[in-house]
């Protein structure tokens, strides 16, 4: 089977049903000409929940964005996303959030769900998570990355630093992805979230950290300006974004400064919520992080608070 | 290809690839491991893991650079249980030298947590606990601040520390550190640009070039010290530093002083001042004004 005909098949399965989740397609050409279209024009752009129920909060950020009917069609493959690091406190996406967003797929008609990982069974075990795929009955996917077969070339237009993604070939047997990062301190850039996460989905990540790494400030520009190219060619249906309890150095493994504040921030505008959290969250300025602005320079989505609908309650 | 994994239940793996084995490592990090018999109430849980040189990037998925930057060989991962069900993680860091452990120590230690009597240096904080021996750095996590699981962190730390044979001496550059600066419990030691931009965004640009720095925080100042091959090249990069930092729209009040240093202040609007002493660059960083920067200066002397 080509390469080629794989990914067509692929971006063909997924106009079929009207998911946004096409890898190719941009984020705000979807919405501008999508199915979501008119209904992205009445409503909002991100939604933030605050509360202590954290699986409740989750369904009500996306509650807020539509209903997850809106971004799983009946009888759609879902792939999901979170962020497995390790079981230190403020470094993983909460079981229990993960546990509400398969129940919502479920309920809006999810014909398979599977989590999608390059990490190992202890990391999945030690976070608690791999106890939510057991009890949920859905499956999780596990791809060696030292299998470079594992993963399908996509080349990146106009890429930066990384020309090539190696997006892993299992993705491409779903109609859609949710991403969901837990926004936290990163040693590397200072932040991680929505953009970053996508490193989840691609094989040759260690093209993001230059060899033998040398005291080079430009080996940092380096890897947020891969970590723009990749999220070019990737998609998500939905962004929710675990900001409940989260580190807020020695990141992204911890053990570290562990704050709390219990936010569930969600949405399809990657730029916006990563800009979003690192401003209101990490009290960090997003232009001063360089993949949200190398991303926000590559049309992925808006940086400007001022021209994002935000919606925020408490639960 | 497929399979299901028995632990999980409902998994579908792609099997995961061998890969190629890692290099014998110089040390068996199993010996500094406390076994049931070193602990009471604590008990290993599963098998250790390991990592050496770029398996690093598994373990720590995306952040293993600063591991790297500092000089990273191996870790090794042990979980511990009680009979009540807590848990506990030991890891053990082994870097390429006693500076660069003592260097990894510092970048983990926020310097709020108690320091506490275990290896050559230690922090307890609210959940985990750092310290430095020799070539290794260690930390035990214990995933809630109860005192049990705090009795336990504490356990397994000195049972790691009696089972590490030999010590080693800090950098030398910390003894360059002033008064009390010296003893200020929030020390940092950095080897590259990602420990510094760590301690503050305002040093992203890495224009600073250094071989080692050396860096003390008291009530919110800063005072740090580059290292340099001699006092001409400190002299150069000062005059280097100088005019980029002349030509960053985002430096205000940039002024050049009597003493050949400058000072200005940065987009986040803390207050730096800057000179040359021998082969070091000395710099104060504040956010309560430019008189303040002087007195950190002041302490420095010649």
């Amino acid at each position: 089977m080509s390469e080629k005909l794989n990914r067509r098949e692929f971006i063909n399965r997924s106009a079929k049903i009207g998911a946004t989740a096409i890898i190719g397609k941009k984020v705000l050409g979807a919405l501008a000409d999508g199915p979501l279209s008119a209904w992205a024009a009445e409503t909002i752009d991100i939604a933030v929940v605050n509360g202590a129920d954290y699986g409740a909060m989750a369904a009500k950020a996306v509650q807020m964005l539509g209903g997850m009917g809106r971004f799983v069609p009946k009888g759609a493959k879902v792939a999901l996303l979170p962020n497995v690091q390790a079981k230190n406190p403020g470094t993983f996406t909460k079981p229990e959030i993960l546990r509400s967003v398969i129940k919502m797929c479920k309920e809006a008609g999810a014909s398979e769900i599977a989590c999608l990982s390059q990490l190992t069974p202890a990391h999945w075990e030690g976070c608690g998570l791999a106890a939510v795929v057991k009890e949920e009955d859905v499956l999780l996917t596990l791809v060696s990355n030292k299998e470079p077969a594992n993963f399908k070339k996509v080349p990146i237009p106009d890429g930066q630093a990384l020309p090539i993604a190696m997006i892993m070939n299992e993705l491409f047997k779903y109609d859609l992805y949710i991403n969901m990062p837990v926004t936290k301190d990163h040693a590397g850039n200072k932040f991680t979230g929505t953009l970053k996460n996508h490193m989840g989905l691609n094989g040759n990540n260690r093209d993001f950290h230059k060899a033998n790494w040398k005291t080079d400030p430009a080996d940092i520009d380096h890897l947020d300006t891969c970590i723009a190219d990749l999220n070019a060619v990737l998609n998500p249906a939905l962004n929710i974004v675990d900001a409940t309890e989260i580190i807020t150095s020695n990141g992204p493994m911890g053990p570290g400064d562990l704050a709390k504040p219990q936010k569930i921030v969600a949405g399809l505008d990657r730029v916006a919520i990563d800009a979003y959290c690192a401003r209101n969250i990490l009290k960090l300025n997003p232009q001063d992080i360089v993949c949200i602005r190398k991303a926000y320079e590559r049309k992925l989505g808006e940086i400007d608070p001022a021209r994002v609908r935000i919606s925020e309650v408490r639960l | 290809m497929s399979g299901f994994l028995p632990a999980l239940g409902i998994a579908i793996p792609i099997a995961f690839g061998a890969g190629p084995a890692p290099a014998a490592p110089a040390v068996d990090l199993n010996a500094f491991l406390p076994s049931a018999r070193d602990l009471v109430g604590w008990t290993p849980s599963g098998e250790p893991q390991h990592y050496a040189g770029e398996e690093l990037y598994t373990y720590i998925d995306g952040g293993a650079e600063i591991y790297q930057e500092y000089g990273f060989k191996q870790v090794l991962a042990q979980d511990y249980k009680n009979a009540a069900g807590r848990g506990l993680t030991l890891e053990i860091y082994e870097m390429k030298s006693p500076e660069a452990a003592f260097g990894a120590f510092t970048f983990k230690a926020s310097g709020k947590g108690q320091s506490v009597p275990i290896g050559q240096a230690a922090e307890l904080e609210d959940y985990y606990l750092n310290a430095w021996k020799g070539d290794v750095v260690f930390t035990v996590i214990g995933f809630d601040d109860s005192p049990e699981s705090l009795a336990g962190i504490r356990a397994v730390a000195k049972a790691v520390d009696a089972k590490i044979p030999v010590g080693g001496t800090r950098p030398a550059l910390m003894g360059r550190l002033p008064g009390a600066w010296a003893r200020a419990p929030h020390i940092k030691y950095f080897t590259g640009v990602l420990g510094l931009f760590n301690i503050d965004a305002f040093f992203k640009g890495g224009i600073f070039k250094f071989k080692a720095g050396a860096a003390a925080e008291m009530n919110g100042d800063w005072l740090f010290l580059f290292q340099y091959s001699d006092e001409t090249e400190s002299l150069q990069r000062l005059a280097e530093i100088q005019k980029k930092l002349f030509a960053d729209v985002s430096i205000k009040g940039f002024a050049a002083l009597p003493d050949g240093g400058f000072e200005g202040r940065t987009s986040k609007d803390k207050t730096f001042r800057a000179k040359a002493a021998g082969n070091l660059i000395v710099l104060a960083l504040t956010n309560k004004g430019a008189a303040d920067a002087e007195k950190i200066m002041a302490s420095f002397g010649r």
